[in-house]
């Protein structure tokens, strides 16, 4: 049987499915929403009194923070090495300066912010100090954070690995999927939106226990100063990337890697981005390019559907 | 007497002046307010305009080594083939709002046939750019 919850949370369209015989299977599905709710009040920049926003307000204090924001810190760091820098949490300035001061659904999408007059080099989250012991952030004063993919990746995953004791678990945060196993009866069809195309998809994947995440320029994109401005920010400029990709699909062993490399390929671009992708096997990609051509990486056949 | 002459003079000097701001008025208004316009509107339009994405029409797949554009139209491609099974779905509501309904889900939109999922049922779940 296969239980199936759709709600909306961290200002995205949030899917668990669960494949149980269990009707005990139903009552964990229905409680997905309230842990959402819960990380989101802790990881969200847009809520004044959550704990990231308390930390970005403290910046150059340490301040001791839960195991929740804290293993979230720990997977941006990560994210921040695997991609040598490209993905990193401490983009909130750039994202405010860029336009992106407020949650997506509240943001004019015509220009009402004046575009700033330079634009600062994001600062590594390798400048933070960090005490485990005690579980202290110190954020160094120019530096504030936003999650942003990085929390709904995690998120997502921690629901995944919660609903699984029951059976094989999907949870789709906004698009980035945690998929804990197989269905019973065979592996996910989960399809990949068209860009160009609201509500048409351009491929059908079949998916054991992986991870996918899309990123892309094609939805949160707002007007500043006469140009468009999207929200992947490139940190070598602080400004959003500059790139000839409209969207990249990655399929990973985890949602986060998957996320992390979505970025990466969509900051670097279809001809680096793909190198970078087939430079590490446990990534499959599919890039669509502005111009409408569409890229795989080498192991990404083996993931279409075929019946 | 003598003045009489020099107050025509006068009046003709202004006819004429009154006659050369209004010509060299016209003249201006001609040269300039057609360009005006045309740069009003191409304003209005850019500002009034998302972004486009080019025109669906054309997908191309190709080679990591093309990146060179060979089509500036993308075609629609399914990637993926074949039908996706069917299987019972229950969809669940949130705690404190128990309302179960069932149905079926359907195919999702593999083998090239526009992706949407038929009969009501339910459309597999997607990735795309964050909704």
């Amino acid at each position: 049987m296969l239980y199936r919850i759709d709600f909306k949370a961290m200002g995205c369209r949030m899917i668990g499915m669960v494949d149980s015989p269990s009707p005990e299977a139903s009552k964990l599905l229905a409680q997905v929403p309230n842990w959402f709710d819960e990380w989101e009040q802790i990881l969200s920049r847009f809520r004044p009194e959550s704990e990231l926003s308390q930390l970005n307000n403290s910046a150059g204090w340490p301040v001791q923070v839960s195991q929740t924001l804290w293993d979230v810190f720990q997977t941006a760091v990560e994210a921040e090495k695997a991609s040598a820098g490209l993905v990193t949490a401490s983009v909130l300035e750039a994202l405010v300066n860029a336009g992106y001061d407020r949650s997506f659904d509240e943001l004019p999408r015509e220009d009402i912010h004046p575009p700033v007059s330079s634009w600062n080099k994001v600062t590594s989250l390798a400048e933070v100090s960090l005490d485990p012991t005690n579980r202290t952030i110190c954020l160094p004063a120019d530096v504030h954070l936003d999650f942003g993919g990085v929390a709904k990746g995690w998120a997502a995953m921690q629901a995944a690995q919660r609903l699984t004791v029951n059976g094989p678990a999907l949870v789709s945060a906004g698009g980035d999927m945690a998929i804990s196993a197989e269905l019973s009866n065979g592996p996910w069809p989960v399809t990949i939106d068209d860009p160009f195309r609201p509500g048409e998809v351009i491929a059908t994947l079949s998916l054991g226990a992986c991870g996918v995440a899309t990123s892309g320029t094609d939805y949160r994109r707002w007007k500043q100063g006469g140009r468009w401005n999207h929200h992947i920010i490139d940190p070598r400029t602080g400004q959003p990337a500059q790139t000839d990709l409209i969207s990249a699909t990655i399929i990973a062993p985890t949602v986060t890697q998957a996320e992390m490399a979505a970025k990466t390929a969509l900051i670097l671009g279809s001809q680096n981005g793909l190198e970078w992708i087939n430079a590490r096997p446990e990534f499959s990609a599919l890039l669509v390019l502005e111009t409408g051509e569409s890229f795989c990486s080498n192991h990404m056949e083996q993931f279409f559907w075929r019946s | 007497m003598a003045n009489k002459p020099q107050g025509r003079n006068w009046n003709e000097v202004q006819m004429a002046i009154t006659a050369i701001a209004i010509t060299a008025t016209l003249g201006f208004w001609n040269m300039f307010s057609t360009p005006d316009k045309s740069q009003a509107a191409a304003q209005v339009s850019q500002t009034a305009t998302p972004p486009p994405p080019p025109p669906p029409t054309e997908t191309a797949v190709a080679q990591p080594t093309s990146t060179a554009a060979m089509s500036l139209q993308p075609i629609k491609i399914i990637y993926g083939s074949g039908t996706v099974p069917q299987q019972q779905v229950i969809q669940v509501a949130a705690a404190n709002a128990p309302t179960v309904k069932k149905h079926r889900s359907s195919s999702g939109g593999g083998g090239g046939g526009g992706g949407g999922g038929g009969g009501g049922g339910s459309k597999p779940p997607s990735t795309g750019s964050s909704k």
